[in-house]
């Protein structure tokens, strides 16, 4: 027969061990954030992903082509789980997707890259205009 | 309930820069607003530089920050502005060093409170218009509110650093799904004409909303905050500028 209270004495170990994982699993998560490029991106993913989900779009980020397995092992989610989040995602806009033989590779839209050159021609041109008006 | 100036709305006002007139702004606006009839909220949301409630010479006890923190209603923040029979309501927040979202574990949980907020003031104030004064620059709180909003307005003024930044804002209202109105505060008055052409241009290749521009005004900055322009003298020209913008913005 077990000892109550040594199986108490495990249970608050367990617990304590709980809570601090989780509390590293949130600074691992924010340090990701600060990390990785680009920042408007960042943001905007953090408001408009749901919480659940973003953690799939930021390993697609970090292994820019790969199989909802590969984003699987990142996660430690089940592959089943990152097939679903991962559509959602492509469904979304935020990711483009390619057959190759069996296998789904997934990686980040790139179209925002090109609007962004677009917006910046037009900072340019209005700096000109200013230039030319005030001196 | 339609007021004269149009559906209900919620409405945000950003700058890249700090200074660039946008508390002012917005101070004035809601005093416009509810002059014509609306009920207009409005929320100081740049929790690390409030200075709505010095404009409205607001008293507070508890602030916007004690709300999100869980210690007390929605209803416990919201002060009512006295001026003339006006229903105009302000929520205050006090300075605070962290950002609105590290108060919560996750966004999702930072946006169903502010969400939370806003079906209060709707549902008890019957609020028609809510406007969020936003912290300067690109930072969590700022674009949380960017994100719960129909419109987001960018004030911008003749400033390189300015300018830049507003493209970097309104790149972010594009992701985030958010019409982004563009309007020019404080700008030189005897080039008014030719700059609100350099900026028609500009605000088209944004893929923003162009408002129109405001010229610097000596009598806005001699108010120096102590006073709410909109109520000393509805008719002056920054008031008749302002109600040129705010047609275009409700």
């Amino acid at each position: 027969m077990s000892d109550p209270q040594s199986n108490t004495d495990i249970l608050e170990y367990l617990y304590d061990i709980d809570r601090r994982l989780k509390l590293l699993e949130s600074r691992l998560s924010k340090l990701e954030t600060y990390s990785s490029p680009p920042i408007e991106d960042k943001m905007a993913v953090f408001l408009t992903v749901p919480d659940s989900i973003r953690k799939s779009l930021f390993a697609v980020s970090k292994l820019e082509s790969c199989t909802a397995d590969e984003v699987s092992d990142v996660t430690g989610r089940h592959r089943s789980i990152e097939n679903k989040y991962l559509n959602e995602l492509y469904r979304g806009g935020w990711l483009e997707r390619e057959r190759k033989g069996k296998k789904i590779y997934y990686s980040m839209k790139k179209k925002a890259v090109q609007d962004k050159d677009k917006h910046w021609s037009a900072v340019e041109e209005v700096e000109d205009k200013l230039d030319q008006l005030l001196g | 309930m339609i007021s004269y100036w149009g559906e209900r709305m919620l409405l945000s006002f950003h700058s890249y820069k700090g200074g660039t007139g946008k508390t002012t702004l917005v101070g004035n606006l809601g005093v416009l607003l509810a002059r014509e009839g609306s009920k207009v909220c409005i929320v100081d949301t740049d929790v690390n530089g409030p200075g709505l409630h010095s404009l409205f010479d607001i008293k507070y006890d508890l602030t916007l920050i004690d709300f999100l923190q869980g210690r007390c209603r929605a209803q416990d923040i919201v002060y009512k502005h006295d001026h003339e029979g006006i229903e105009l309501y302000i929520v205050p927040t006090r300075a605070c060093e962290e950002d609105i979202s590290s108060l919560f574990n996750t966004p999702g949980e930072a946006r169903e409170k502010m969400s939370e907020l806003i079906k209060v003031l709707q549902r008890d104030l019957s609020i028609e218009h809510l406007l969020f004064d936003c912290s300067p620059g690109i930072n969590r709180s700022s674009l949380l509110t960017m994100n719960l909003v129909d419109k987001a307005t960018i004030i911008c003024t003749v400033d390189v650093q300015d300018i830049r930044g507003t493209y970097i804002l309104s790149s972010m209202a594009e992701k985030l799904g958010t019409r982004a109105n563009l309007l020019f505060n404080r700008t030189p008055r005897d080039k008014q004409k030719e700059i609100d052409e350099v900026i028609k241009d500009f605000s088209n290749k944004l893929g923003t909303d162009l408002l129109g521009s405001i010229a610097f005004d000596d009598y806005v900055a001699r108010a120096w905050s102590r006073k709410l322009v909109m109520e000393e003298d509805p008719e002056c020209d920054y008031c008749l500028q302002l109600k040129s913008i705010a047609g275009k913005l409700v």
